[in-house]
């Protein structure tokens, strides 16, 4: 599978715990999630801009992390679920 | 703030040590660069353990027994600048011990753990430096043989080597629950 979006840059990839998958984040808040066969199995445009992306152990709902910091749930075919509570940076100026 | 990393341990996978993780271990590890970091047992976790390493974070990383984060980047606050440094918690969120790395630029930029989590690697410059972590191992001795208990990654349970050193054999056993 070759990807060229001819447009932002790749930031974060990672593979699922099991192995199957390839989750590919840009910094322009787009996601490419591939199989290990080579296919692209589905694509988004996300309203934010993205820095990480890490897979649950059950391969089932994706972490994605802003370069602000945020970090939102979200499940495996892509549908925002929630935020994380960020408590350890309480007590920080910005 | 500027996020370093998110590190999730799939405690799930095959062969990995599930008897070390209970309710009170955390899986998932979310760093910043300014040196704060949560370790959470779950993403509603509403009581993460809450860490302030006293870092610049660059990575971190789970050793492959989930028990044991590693956290590189440099130290603040030195009396001669920035110290390249690799810290290591437990899950439960305590220090185990502090790791100081010589180097020109002050960083650690990325680590990696070996398949047994005895060895580390670290980036460091233009180096990769290669280190030895030395757990501390459940032994004993006896009629001069030596015993000692590790973890496979393969294997869930103990591995227990039985060292007879006057002939120089060994014996393994496995047992859960050591």
């Amino acid at each position: 599978m070759i990807n060229n979006r001819n447009k932002s840059v790749v930031t974060d990839m990672r593979w699922t715990p099991n192995g199957e998958k390839i989750g590919i984040v840009y910094e322009d808040g787009a996601v490419i999630v591939g199989s290990v066969e080579g296919t692209r199995l589905w694509g988004k445009e996300l309203k934010i801009r993205l820095k990480i992306i890490e897979w649950s152990p059950d391969s089932r709902t994706i972490l994605f992390g802003t370069p602000e910091g945020a970090v939102n749930v979200y499940d495996y075919v892509g549908n925002f679920q929630y935020p994380v509570k960020i408590q350890c940076l309480r007590g920080l100026k910005a | 703030m500027p996020l370093a990393a998110i590190e999730w341990y799939d405690s799930n996978r095959q062969g990995f040590g599930y008897e070390d993780i209970d309710e009170g271990t955390a899986q998932l590890c979310i760093a910043y660069q300014c040196g704060r970091l949560q370790l959470m047992r779950s993403l509603q976790d509403e009581v993460p353990i809450l860490i302030d390493t006293g870092m610049f974070i660059k990575a971190v990383k789970w050793n492959p027994n989930g028990n044991v984060l590693g956290v590189a980047g440099s130290l603040l606050e030195g009396p001669e600048g920035n110290k390249g440094t690799v810290q290591f918690y437990s899950p439960m969120g305590q220090h185990i011990r502090s790791l100081r790395v010589p180097s020109f630029g002050g960083i650690v930029a990325s680590l990696s753990w070996e398949g047994y989590g005895s060895r580390i690697c670290l980036a460091v410059d233009s180096n990769i430096l290669f280190a030895n972590i030395q757990p501390q191992y459940m032994w004993g001795y006896f009629s001069k043989t030596l015993v000692f208990a590790f973890r496979k990654p393969e294997r869930n349970d103990m591995c227990i080597v039985f060292w007879d050193t006057s002939i120089n054999a060994r014996h393994v056993k496995y047992m859960n629950r050591l």
